[in-house]
């Protein structure tokens, strides 16, 4: 029976945080919309059932600060009281309140919250409100007067998920590992059955051995994707808690910010779910504290007052696109470079021949904050070369295009799955690397001669455009290089950025499987990790984030 | 000696709540359970037969407790079905609202594994006098 309860215990924080994440959005709606019965008893219902299924299980406080919240929201839905800013305020601050009193729970820190300040001020709100509409009485009525309309519409609100089973994460990752080892596994299959194709072709058994693998192949594909949506959820989940953070702070700025939130139902693995978060918050905070201008200075640009800061997602191939952006100020080149060059980031000459999009990728850079503009919510001393980091660890990439007094986009880019790739195999000395595709622009055969130097610097001109060239075997450091005639050339375009990394042969497109390899620096050593390919070979795959870094590096 | 084979439909949005009140009902030694997240769900469930009892929320999104409760009530098939209402608070005006709309009996949460036997035990009583 122990095991019974811990299960339950968490099976109860985790809808408890969903219910929890839900009322921060609907709050923003009831603030756009003014009174609306429905929403209010949705966020109603949701204090309702934490405290009830909290009290069940003896969690006293939860049920304390669930029940002084719920009182102001049942006044509010039957439309005794009507909604302010400082009710809400007071309610947003108990929701925060439960997510902290569960976080104890769930991390058994055995540490308590006071929790009789906020009562009291529950308590406080409540009484004054009361007071307050016992003045006003005619206004109250005409606002529940319009509730009736949105009636019908709220039928679809809740879209009802269908059957569904909650299975430990554990559990998922174990299928998720054993479909990559099947891959391994359908890869080796296919690379043997080219061999024996070619060596008894037109063997009666050898042609249904080749049948058989081919659909072997193409299930194994479908088993892939299936296992990977089992782990998908919609964007939603990061999206929700925006709405409070622009409110918040654009409150705390006393600026007025529209946030448009557009394309949440998108999928992507959890574990983006779990690291997106942050990053986003990062950006939208610069994008409120920032970009966008106080009202004064809209005007005085002929901007409508509301700023405008838009986020949507949606997925690109393979790949998940996050965008934000805002109708601020846009990014001042200039001062970028300026700063960067102040602090020895980059040269005045770098800095004089920059071209405007590599100026604006100089914020991602480790040490580079705008000191002078920070204020107290944003100049925290975490940059944007967090955010990169951040979202390099899911293998995406960030881009900006950002246009004075216009606006500014951050574009995130980032793989649908992180455990299978489509990867292209080189040969460089005598090791195989594994490059993820994402980032291949396309490849190429040149002949000595076409690699001309230009201030120590190789490159190579492809169609106009002059690309820097690496050989792949120094930037990891390995061997030699014996004299060639011709270079295989593998042309990479990461975050904006395009270079061209020179390997001995070009061996085939692969579907890889992601393996961590264990004792390895992911940050410094250029590789992501290891996988075992079609005939067997632990083969290591290049972060090309890494080595994006390691070889355009700003020197310091 | 109730039935313990009896199917038992837990009608509540709250996944957890519906996990709690099933582990009470099997400490009593029941064990046939099935599960639906709101009125309208619990109602087609209802009507595709083989359930011997209900406990409901009241507070449910789509259909609540007391909608669920009239509509078995004027039900033909259903009418007669044992109806448990899980209410928040003794709130006195809801218990007599559901007491009209013919609820077999209510419980207020949180409840322990004793008071739901004892509502079970005269829910029975009534049922087979």
């Amino acid at each position: 029976m122990p095991d019974e309860m811990e299960e339950i215990i968490s099976e109860f924080i985790t809808d408890a945080e969903e219910s929890l994440d839900k009322i921060d959005p609907l709050f923003i709606e009831i603030e756009s919309k003014g009174h609306d019965k429905d929403i209010l008893n949705e966020i109603f219902r949701s204090m309702h059932t934490v405290k009830g299924a909290a009290g069940f299980l003896g969690f006293q406080s939860i049920v304390d600060v669930a029940h002084g919240a719920e009182n102001i929201l049942k006044k509010l839905r039957d439309g005794k009281i009507s909604v302010t800013k400082k009710l809400m305020d007071v309610i947003l601050k108990s929701v925060d309140l439960l997510r902290l009193l569960l976080q104890h729970i769930k991390l058994k820190d055995g540490k308590e919250e006071d929790i009789s300040p906020l009562l009291k001020e529950l308590d406080i709100a409540l009484k004054s409100q009361e007071s307050e509409v016992r003045n006003q009485e005619p206004e109250v009525k005409k606002e529940s007067e319009d509730r009736s309309e949105k009636d019908s519409s709220l039928v679809t609100r809740h879209s009802s998920p269908g059957q569904t089973l909650r299975v430990d994460i554990n559990r998922i990752d174990k299928v998720m590992d054993l479909t990559g080892e099947v891959v391994l596994i359908r890869n080796r299959l296919l690379n043997i059955m080219n061999y024996l194709e070619m060596k008894y072709s037109g063997d009666h058994y050898i042609e249904s051995l080749f049948e058989t693998v081919s659909f072997l192949d193409l299930v194994t594909s479908d088993m892939q994707l299936a296992v990977m949506r089992i782990r998908m959820q919609p964007i939603q989940k990061v999206f929700s808690k925006f709405p409070r953070l622009v409110r918040d702070i654009s409150g705390n700025l006393g600026k007025d910010v529209d946030l448009r939130i557009s394309g949440e139902d998108t999928e992507v693995d959890k574990s983006v779910i779990e690291h997106i978060g942050d990053p986003l918050v990062h950006i939208i905070r610069n994008a409120v504290d920032h970009a966008i201008e106080p009202m004064q200075e809209r005007r005085s640009k002929g901007k409508p007052e509301k700023g405008i800061i838009s986020i949507s997602a949606y997925q690109k191939g393979n790949q998940i696109v996050i965008e934000v952006s805002d109708d601020g100020r846009g990014i001042d080149v200039e001062r970028v470079k300026r700063k960067a060059s102040e602090k020895g980031l980059i040269t005045e000459d770098e800095a004089m021949n920059m071209t405007d999009e590599a100026a604006t990728n100089l914020i991602f850079l480790p040490g580079f904050s705008t000191a002078e503009v920070a204020t107290e919510l944003s100049g925290r001393g975490v940059g944007m070369d967090v955010v990169k980091t951040n979202i390099s660890k899911l293998n995406g990439y960030a881009e900006i295009t950002t246009k004075k007094d216009i606006g500014t986009t951050f574009r995130i880019s980032i793989p649908l799955t992180l455990a299978i790739i489509q990867a292209l195999m080189v040969r460089a000395g005598s090791s195989h690397y594994a490059i993820p595709l994402t980032s291949v622009v396309e490849t190429l055969k040149v002949s000595k001669k076409d690699i001309t130097d230009v201030v120590g610097q190789k490159v190579l001109v492809i169609r106009g455009n002059v690309l820097p060239i690496f050989e792949l075997s120094d930037i990891l450091g390995n061997g030699r290089l014996t004299d060639y005639q011709h270079r295989y050339v593998v042309v990479i375009s990461i975050g904006g950025k395009k270079f061209c990394v020179a390997v001995d042969e070009l061996l085939g497109q692969e579907e890889i499987v992601i393996k961590a390899v264990e004792g390895i620096d992911t940050d410094s050593s250029c590789v992501l990790g290891a996988t075992i390919t079609g005939d067997g070979k632990v083969v290591l795959i290049l972060d090309l984030a890494g080595v994006s870094r390691n070889v355009l590096g700003v020197r310091k | 000696m109730p039935d313990y084979k009896m199917k038992i439909l837990i009608v509540d949005d709250f996944p957890t709540m519906r996990r709690i009140i099933r582990n009470i009902y099997k400490q009593l030694g029941y064990e046939n359970f099935e599960e639906a997240e709101d009125g309208a769900q619990a109602y087609t469930k209802l009507k595709n037969g083989g359930v011997g009892f209900v406990v409901a929320d009241w507070n449910m999104p789509n259909m609540d407790g007391l909608e669920l409760l009239k509509k078995v009530r004027s039900d033909p098939e259903l009418k007669d079905m044992p109806f448990l209402m899980v209410t928040a608070e003794a709130e006195k005006e809801k218990v007599i609202v559901a007491i009209k709309a013919g609820v077999s009996n209510y419980v207020v949460k949180p409840f322990t594994a004793e008071v739901l036997k004892e509502k079970m035990d005269k829910i029975f009583e009534k049922l087979n006098k």
